[in-house]
């Protein structure tokens, strides 16, 4: 695999409607020393306490068994042998796909009775040639499951769903049978060919909230999506601070120009600095001022221009407490948080110098404290959300 | 018609901390006759909070260029609305 770019790997789940509790699973691992991604999608049967537990239990299984090597004769078997009966249909039962990509980037997906895998590259899916294979010992109707290999090519989409996403809208009157994979699929190239750099967070919420439109917002049965995007990593650059030596101002300003990806300058007095390096102008723009952080400012080829430290400890205070993109508030922390966990690889350049250090003797406190809130902010970054980060100062 | 007010505010960290922080809510403040004649800009920090041979009072602001120290809803209110009798 291409070690410059990464597998973004997100999945969501919509349980049916009036139901608490979601009777898909979605589970992925990613197993660093291998550098290897395996990923199960299962759909238990019915709904409900009992098809999650099918779910739960048959992902984990599944998992487990294609870490540790196991043939999938053996996987399914050993599955569909261990789930516990339905008590009225008295069969124990949960669809599952299992997709393992090596460090070689070479795919392999197992699939039973879930629909199809889809895979996007350069605007079309993949006709993947698949073999059938019948599994002797399988106490079912169903013992059929397809196997397909491929090896993964850059910014190739892989889409996992359950069937509550392709049979949505069945039974409605323009739709007499659901949407269907071939409705899917069109909606799939159709978002991706107006936004080809869509992330696979976007893309799965997306397609869940079609699903979702398309039953009037009353799940028929419970929806789940699994998006994998193989991409360049994104990169953000978060800037504060002047530089210690003046003679380093035009180093930083060229830092924030010759830099591939989004950039945010936190600090007003930085964003100046770099403004009269790079020619540009800074405003500050009070049209949507809310209280809560000074307000932000704009400046070409900056995406986000803000406040130093006070902002910066807000984010920290955040990223300490919420777990996941969706809890992010509408602010202008919040909105730092996100572009942070939209990108892979967030890199800090914290500047040292002290506004007439000589002069005020609270200065250097503030240094004390940016210097620890970047530390903090790239403490969570790294362990809680698995991000990749690097510090310099200047 | 009545001549333009400009006032700025700063939107420095030190003004900022200082109570500065509703500053830029000035508008709400005052009637909106008054209101229509202000025009309104944030400013980074002028360095003039911590330059301690001439040190201003922080929450900084200027009203029509001229320097207000120790800004306050009610100070720039009283300000302004004695300029726009002018
Ligand atoms: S922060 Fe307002 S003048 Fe420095």
């Amino acid at each position: 695999m291409n070690s410059a770019f990464v597998i973004e790997a997100e999945n969501i789940s919509q349980a049916k409607a009036g139901e608490a509790i979601c009777g898909d699973a979605i589970l992925f691992k990613k197993i660093k020393e291998e550098n290897r991604l395996v990923a199960v999608v299962a759909d238990g049967l019915g709904s409900g306490v009992q098809a999650n537990i099918s779910a739960t239990m048959t992902s984990t299984m599944a998992l487990q068994f294609t870490i540790a090597g196991e043939p999938v004769e053996r996987t399914a078997e050993f599955i569909t042998n261990t789930l516990p009966l339905d008590s009225k249909r008295k069969v124990s039962y949960s669809t599952f796909s299992i997709l393992d990509i090596n460090y070689r980037g070479e795919v392999k997906i197992v699939e039973y009775d879930n629909p199809p895998i889809l895979v996007l590259r350069n605007g079309e899916f993949l006709d993947l040639e698949r073999q059938e294979k019948v599994l002797d010992n399988l106490q079912s109707k169903r013992n059929k499951v397809y196997q397909y290999n491929f090896i993964l090519e850059k910014e190739d989409r892989i889409i996992m769903v359950s069937d509550g996403v392709t049979q949505c809208g069945m039974g409605s009157d323009d739709m007499h049978f659901g949407w269907q994979l071939a409705g899917l699929k069109s909606y799939i190239q159709e978002t991706v060919l107006e936004r080809p750099h869509i992330s696979a967070r976007e893309l799965a919420d997306n397609i869940i909230n079609k699903t979702c439109s398309i039953d009037n917002d009353r799940l028929k049965d419970d929806a789940s999506c699994c998006v994998l995007y193989y991409r360049r990593p994104r990169k953000l650059l978060i800037v504060t601070g002047p530089p210690f030596h003046k003679e380093n101002d035009s180093v930083l300003a060229s830092e924030i120009s010759n830099f591939n990806g989004k950039k945010i300058i936190c600090g007003g007095t930085t964003s100046k600095i770099v403004a009269k390096n790079l020619n540009a102008n800074v405003e500050i723009d009070l049209s949507n001022y809310k209280p809560g952080l000074p307000p932000q400012a704009q400046m070409q080829g900056v995406d986000l221009v803000t406040e130093g430290i006070i902002t910066l400890a807000k984010v920290s205070e955040e990223l300490n407490i919420i777990h996941s993109i969706t809890e992010t508030k509408d602010s202008l922390s919040g909105q730092i948080i996100r572009m942070m966990l939209e990108s892979d690889e967030i890199n800090f350049i914290s500047g040292t110098r002290i506004n007439n250090a000589h002069q005020d003797p609270n200065l250097p406190v503030e240094l004390e404290i940016r210097r620890n809130v970047i530390k903090r902010i790239a403490h969570h970054l790294e362990n809680k959300f698995l991000k990749k980060t690097s510090t310099k100062y200047l | 018609m009545k001549k333009e007010i400009e006032v700025k505010v700063c939107c420095g960290t030190n003004c900022y901390i200082m109570g500065g922080s509703e500053l830029h809510l000035i508008k709400e403040h005052l009637t909106e006759e008054i209101a229509q004649l202000i025009s309104l800009k944030g400013e980074n920090c002028s360095g003039n909070c911590h330059d301690f041979s001439r040190t201003q009072k922080p929450p900084l602001a200027w009203i029509n260029g001229e320097m207000i120290e120790n800004a306050s809803i009610e100070k720039l209110k009283k300000e302004i609305v004695a300029r726009s009798h002018k």
